[in-house]
Parts: C-alpha cells; sequence; structure tokens
C-alpha cells in the first residue's frame, strides 16, 4: 500500500473513530435532555391539575366561609342585599369572579360582583336545582350568561333548614386559563358547545391530554380541558442542535480528510519527484549529471525544509559519483606510462571521428607511429630506460601536436595520431614535424639517437576504423622497410 | 360711683353664676366634620349666653342616653327617633328647638318626608298597582327609609312582606335609586332629599307612588341639670341665630345640610314619629 493511501486510511480511520464517539456523546446528551423535558413536561402537566384543583378549593372555601358567617345567614332570611354584598365582596378575588346568594324560590339576593343587579329569577338554572337537590354542585354552567366554574350549596340556618344557596363562581376565560398555565411551556385549551377557548390562539396543542377535573356533569354539554405543549420550539431546537453537530462534525471530517489530502500530496510530491530521480538514475534513463540537474532543478524557494535537505544530500552524493566516475573513466581511457589515450580511448575517438565526418562531410587524417629498434634499447639498456624513451618520446610528440588532436598509445612502441579536420598534406607536415623533433631530440638517459617511422593515411568516404588504420599501416610498414626514419603516406 | 359700684357687682354676680355646659352629639358622621361642624355653633352659645359650651361626641347613641340619664351632659343634639325614646325614657327631658332646613323643593322646614317611588317606564301608577313587584328600603333603623315607608303602608293595609313578590334591604337611599336604575326592584323607599337629588342626576324617571307624613327634623334638648329658665334663654338664642352666622355656615361646610337656623316647635311636633312605633314589623326572622 502506498504511503500516501496508508497516512490517509490511517487518519481517516482516527476521524471515524472520533466522529462515531462525538455522535455518541450528542446522542447521549440529546436522550439526557429528551428525559429533562419530558420530566419537565411531566411536573409541568401536574402543576397545572394542581392549579385548577386550587381553583375549585378556592370556590368551596369562599363559599364554606361565608356560609358559615352568621351575618350571612341573617343576611339571607332577612334580604339584607347591603350586607351581602358587603360581604361578599371581600371575598371576590382573581379565582373567584361571581358570588351570588340566592333565596329558595331562586331569586338572587344579592351579587357581589355586581352591587346594584339583583331580584332576578335563576331558579331554572342547573347549578340552583342541582344544588337544591343534592345540596352542592361543582361542576360548569352558565352563571349570568358566562360559561363558569360553578361551586353551589344550600346555606343552612343552625345547620338544619335550608334558607337559600350560595354560588360562587369562576368564569372560564382566556385570563383563567392563562392563570392555569402561567410560568410554564405547556398551552390549555377549553372546549364546550358554546365556545372554544385556548391559551395558544392559533397553534394547536402538541401532545394533547385531558385534564382530569372532577366536576359534575353540568347543563354545558361536551365541555373539557386540554392540556398540552404550546409548540415543540424547544424539541425541535434540541433536534436541530443535534443535526448541526451531526452536519458540523460531519462537514470537519470531510474537510481534514480533504486537507489531509492535498497535505499528503503536496509533501508527498516533492519527495516522489526525489524517488522518481534516483530510480531514472537507477534504471539508465539519466546519468549521473542529469540527476544532479534534475535534483537541482525540482529544489524550489516553496521546497519544505526537510525536502531541501534531502536533496541537498543527493545533490551531494550525485556530485561524488560523479567525481568517482570521472576518474574511472579517465583511469580506464588512458595509458598509465605515457599519460596518452590508451588503445580502447584511441578506438572510441576513431569510430567517433568516422561517424562525424560522415555525418558532417568532413575530413580527418591518422598517422600510425612505431618507434624504430625499440626492442634493442629494452634489450640495451633495460626496460626502465625503455619505458624512459617512451615517456619522453610522448612528451615531445604532445607538445607538437594541436589541442584538437587525439594522440594515444596504440600499443608498445606504437602510437596512433587522430587529426581532425587535418588533410593528407596537413598531415604529412604535422608527422614530419614530429619525425624531426623526435630525431633531433637528446634522451637524458639514452645516450643514442631516437628515430620513428610514420604512416599516414586520409580519411575516405567508405572507411571503416580497420580501413583507415590498415592504410595508415601500411605506410608504416614502408616507411620501415625504405629504411626507417621517415614518413610514408597511403597510396 | 354708685352706678360703678352698680355694674362692679353685676359683673362679680355674673362671674360667679357663669356655668360650663357639656353639649353633646353622636356620631351620625365622622366625628371629626361633626366637630367641626358644630364647634361654632358651641362658640355662638358661649358668647351669646356668657356660658361655655364644651362640645362631647359621645362613641354611639348608647352613651348618649346613658349620659343624659346620668346626667353628666346638659345639651343634646339628637334625631326624631332618638329624641322620642329618650323623651319616653327621661320624661324630664326639655326639648328646646327643632333644626330647621332649606327643602329641595325650596321651602324652608322643620321636617323632611319619605317617599314611595317606582320608575316611570315600569308603568306602576299606584301603590296598588305595585303588588308583586320587587321592593327595598334602607334600613330598617332608618326613619325615611323605613318607619315611615312602613307607616305609609299601614295606612294602605299594606304588608310589604306579602304584598310584594320580594323585600330588599340596601341601607343607603342612594343604593335604592340605584337599584331602580338598574332595573333591579321596580319600587323603593327613599327620603324626599334624595329623591330630589335623583331627578337631578337621573331627570324625571320616577313616580311618586306615596308620600308619609312630615318627620321632624332634628331637635336639640336639655336635661334636667338645665334649668327650665336657662332652657328657654338657650332655646332663644338657638331660634335667633342669624342665617349668615359662622355656625349656620359651618353645617354647609362640613356636613352638606343645608341649614336655615331652629325653630320652637311644640313637643307633639314629634307625636307623628311615636305612631311609627306602632306599626307591626311583620317580623321577616323566622
Amino acid at each position: 500500500m502506498k504511503l500516501y493511501n496508508k497516512i490517509l486510511f490511517l487518519t481517516i480511520l482516527q476521524l471515524v473513530a472520533i466522529f462515531i464517539f462525538g455522535i455518541y456523546q450528542i446522542q447521549s446528551l440529546y436522550l439526557t435532555q429528551k428525559t429533562a423535558f419530558d420530566q419537565k413536561n411531566l411536573i409541568q402537566s401536574e402543576m397545572i391539575q394542581k392549579r385548577f384543583e386550587e381553583k375549585l378549593d378556592v370556590l368551596q372555601k369562599t363559599a364554606q366561609i361565608l356560609i358559615n358567617s352568621q351575618e350571612v345567614i341573617t343576611g339571607i332570611i332577612s334580604n339584607d342585599t347591603d350586607m351581602l354584598y358587603n360581604w361578599s365582596k371581600l371575598f371576590l378575588s382573581p379565582s373567584t369572579d361571581k358570588i351570588h346568594f340566592i333565596d329558595l324560590d331562586g331569586t338572587v339576593i344579592s351579587r357581589g360582583e355586581l352591587e346594584f343587579r339583583f331580584a332576578d329569577d335563576v331558579s331554572k338554572r342547573f347549578y340552583v336545582q342541582q344544588a337544591l337537590h343534592n345540596d352542592t354542585f361543582l361542576g360548569i354552567d352558565m352563571v349570568d350568561g358566562e360559561e363558569c366554574l360553578v361551586y353551589a350549596k344550600r346555606v343552612k340556618q343552625y345547620g338544619q333548614k335550608t334558607i337559600g344557596i350560595i354560588s360562587v363562581a369562576l368564569i372560564i376565560d382566556d385570563a383563567f386559563l392563562a392563570s392555569l398555565v402561567e410560568g410554564t411551556t405547556m398551552g390549555i385549551a377549553y372546549h364546550s358547545q358554546n365556545q372554544t377557548l385556548s391559551t395558544t390562539k392559533e397553534q394547536k396543542l402538541t401532545n394533547a391530554s385531558s385534564l382530569h377535573v372532577m366536576l359534575q356533569a353540568g347543563s354545558i354539554k361536551e365541555a373539557g380541558f386540554n392540556i398540552g405543549f404550546t409548540s415543540e420550539e424547544e424539541l425541535n431546537a434540541l433536534k436541530e442542535a443535534r443535526t448541526n453537530l451531526f452536519v458540523g462534525i460531519g462537514l470537519a471530517l470531510i474537510a481534514l480528510v480533504l486537507a489531509l489530502h492535498f497535505t499528503l500530496l503536496k509533501h508527498l510530491k516533492e519527495y516522489k519527484a526525489l524517488s522518481q530521480v534516483l530510480i531514472d538514475f537507477y534504471e539508465d534513463r539519466l546519468d549521473i549529471k542529469e540527476v544532479m540537474s534534475t535534483i537541482k532543478q525540482s529544489t524550489t524557494e516553496q521546497t519544505t525544509p526537510e525536502v531541501k535537505k534531502i536533496a541537498e544530500a543527493l545533490f551531494n552524493m550525485s556530485q561524488k559519483v560523479a567525481d568517482t566516475q570521472n576518474v574511472l573513466e579517465h583511469l580506464s581511457s588512458t595509458d598509465q606510462l605515457t599519460s596518452l589515450s590508451n588503445r580502447r580511448r584511441l578506438e572510441e575517438s576513431l569510430e567517433q571521428k568516422l561517424k562525424e565526418s560522415k555525418r558532417e562531410e568532413s575530413f580527418f587524417s591518422v598517422i600510425m607511429i612505431d618507434i624504430d629498434r625499440f626492442k634493442t634499447i629494452n634489450d640495451t639498456y633495460g626496460h626502465e630506460i625503455g619505458d624512459h624513451v617512451l615517456i619522453h618520446t610522448a612528451h615531445l610528440m604532445r607538445e607538437s601536436i594541436r589541442e584538437s588532436d587525439i594522440l594515444g598509445r596504440w600499443g608498445g612502441e606504437e602510437f596512433l595520431l587522430i587529426l581532425p579536420h587535418t588533410s593528407l598534406e596537413g598531415a604529412l607536415v604535422i608527422a614530419e614535424e614530429i619525425r624531426l623533433k623526435i630525431y633531433h631530440c637528446t634522451f637524458e638517459h639514452y645516450p643514442q639517437r631516437v628515430t620513428m617511422s610514420l604512416g599516414v593515411s586520409t580519411y575516405r568516404i567508405s572507411d571503416t576504423p580497420n580501413s583507415i588504420l590498415r592504410r595508415a599501416d601500411n605506410a608504416l610498414y614502408r616507411a620501415k622497410n625504405n629504411g626507417r626514419n621517415r614518413v610514408e603516406y597511403e597510396n | 360711683m354708685l352706678l360703678r359700684l352698680v355694674v362692679f357687682s353685676f359683673f362679680i354676680f355674673a362671674s360667679l353664676h357663669a356655668k360650663e355646659y357639656i353639649f353633646a352629639t353622636y356620631p351620625s358622621n365622622t366625628p371629626s366634620k361633626i366637630i367641626q361642624a358644630l364647634t361654632p355653633l358651641m362658640e355662638y352659645l358661649s358668647a351669646q349666653s356668657s356660658d361655655t359650651f364644651k362640645l362631647v361626641v359621645t362613641k354611639d347613641y348608647d352613651e348618649l342616653t346613658k349620659r343624659i340619664e346620668e346626667k353628666s351632659i346638659d345639651f343634646a343634639w339628637v334625631n326624631t327617633k332618638n329624641f322620642v325614646l329618650l323623651k319616653e325614657k327621661i320624661p324630664s327631658l326639655q326639648y328646646l328647638v327643632t333644626y330647621l332646613e332649606h327643602s329641595k323643593n325650596g321651602q324652608i322646614t322643620p321636617y323632611y318626608q319619605s317617599f314611595i317611588i317606582a320608575m316611570k317606564d315600569a308603568n306602576i301608577t299606584s301603590l296598588e298597582e305595585a303588588k308583586n313587584k320587587h321592593f327595598a328600603f334602607t334600613d330598617k333603623e332608618s326613619t325615611s327609609g323605613y318607619a315611615y315607608p312602613m307607616m305609609i303602608f299601614e295606612a294602605h293595609h299594606i304588608n310589604p312582606y306579602t304584598f310584594f313578590q320580594k323585600v330588599f334591604f340596601l341601607k343607603k337611599h342612594d343604593k335604592v335609586i340605584e337599584a331602580l336604575i338598574n332595573h333591579s326592584i321596580e319600587v323603593g323607599a327613599i327620603s324626599d332629599g334624595t329623591y330630589y337629588n335623583a331627578l337631578e342626576k337621573y331627570g324625571d324617571r320616577f313616580t311618586i307612588l306615596a308620600t308619609s307624613e312630615p318627620i321632624p327634623l332634628d331637635a336639640i334638648v336639655a336635661s334636667e341639670n338645665v334649668s327650665h329658665q336657662e332652657s328657654k334663654r338657650i332655646a332663644h338664642l338657638l331660634e335667633n341665630i342669624p342665617l349668615n352666622s359662622p355656625a349656620i355656615k359651618a353645617f354647609e361646610e362640613h356636613l352638606g345640610w343645608s341649614s336655615a337656623g331652629f325653630v320652637r316647635k311644640n313637643e307633639r311636633f314629634y307625636e307623628t314619629f311615636k305612631r311609627t312605633l306602632k306599626v307591626p314589623l311583620y317580623e321577616t326572622l323566622q
């Protein structure tokens, strides 16, 4: 597996693990919050239930307090409207909207909420009839044209004789409903055959359930209270937060993977370029100098410091390899004794010149040189002197030739001189100059005169290395046969 | 020299005989208002009689009665009912004067009246037509709101508790008017002053079904402490109180009474009230 894939895979693996852990944590938090939310709603439902029961309790207690008052009993017996009004108005409150005193005929003696409205007949009202027949009534009924929670009870003199009725009522209106759900996040709705009220004006209650109220059946049909959530905003906000976190983590994961991908690409690209140079070098697509130039080109200002250091190291290493290669190449193409090109090098040069001449339609000449009677020098004065003659002769010849000319030791006491862009005539001049220079030279450790025979040949279009060398060699042979110490040229 | 001696002797004599009288009343209104309303009268009497009149507001009517019996007060301002009851209880009680008032109908009278009224839109033109209607008194303790209306019913041989469908008690005269206006009741008993105020406030929307006999206004009485001659002297001073005096103005200012001074009537003037005490109570408490 590639390094890129490995890094990417391992990183994604870690990120996915973090992502899964994050999702687990968020989901756990969501469930905890959801449980708390449900618990809160349950508590709120119970609170609303309790408030409703308290409202009923207030109605009953208010009625009971007034019933126990001797002044109220006296007021009912004597139709003392004013006294009953003064008593009942003290008990009016947000939980008690109406207090009525009614005689046994169903005539209102006094209203706590309306001082000057009394004497009307309410005997046909359901709650009045129920209280007269059953002693008490606790339920929903119409009181003065308004739907109310009503508690009606007989008023008894000395606890025995019924003298009238007291009715304590709370109007079922928006304010009443609002007071039940005040401070909660829940809503309440009241529905009857006459009206529909709700604390949530336009929205429907969600997860609505009936309020458990212990009321007697009244004259109002289908009356009931429902409580529910005004909206699921809180829960929705929770869900939305969860979704946002999921999406956020997901996007972060994608962004991280992309960032990682591009970072890896950027860094690995530099490493890859360097390694490709090495691979190309190994597979002979590049030589060492090309390797060096490629490395040099691949390092720019944007290159990371780590890659720069590696590139420098590789460059230096290549430099050393190149130097070593040069030394080896020099050694492999140089004659150790005379420091001239050796025969292999001469053959390569000759071949190259033939190619150049064919390609460029140029010309060149070669001179085959042989030291006369060199065996005698060796035999007479020893190999050490012989080597000295060879070294010194080579030195003298090198001094006599041009920079572009190629001089090498062909073998033993034979030398080959390749003269680029030189005609036969020019080659003959050069050959004569060399012959004379050697002839007139005095050797330090060899007292005899040294002479050499030279055979000259020049390039022909159909030449091969062997053919041109053969002609030069033939010329040399003739020079030997014609008395040595002379220059001969091809026929 | 002799004249000087006579004047000096008279001064000494007068100083020796100058008295301090206790003038009491009960709290028919806020005590502070009563004190403010009656203090100028005390000053007037003190100045005119050369005696000192000290005002006392008792805790209630019972205390006033008790103190008259104990002779710890000399003069008292009492209402009609109090006067009649006190006179029956303390025969030695001396009547001095009756309070006079500018009536709403423009007359100056020592009395007022009780009306039985109905709303005009109820189409009731006589007491007999009010049968089985809803009726309201003010209070059983009220003279014009209960006692005299009961005399009217007695005269018409009517037991209101059976004649009317329902009889209510509304405490105050104004509340009877409001109950009529709100059509809670069709018929009610009120004082003439309340009626005239209602006329101003609501216009001519009421029918007077019956009118009571004159109800004497409040009286000023003297206890046994005060000599007959002295009581006459004080009564005379009260009768002659100027209508522009601070004492008269104080009634208007602090109690809203349109006072016209005092007049000395015959004690029999209060006899009519005695008859109210004989009217059947038609006890409703069972």
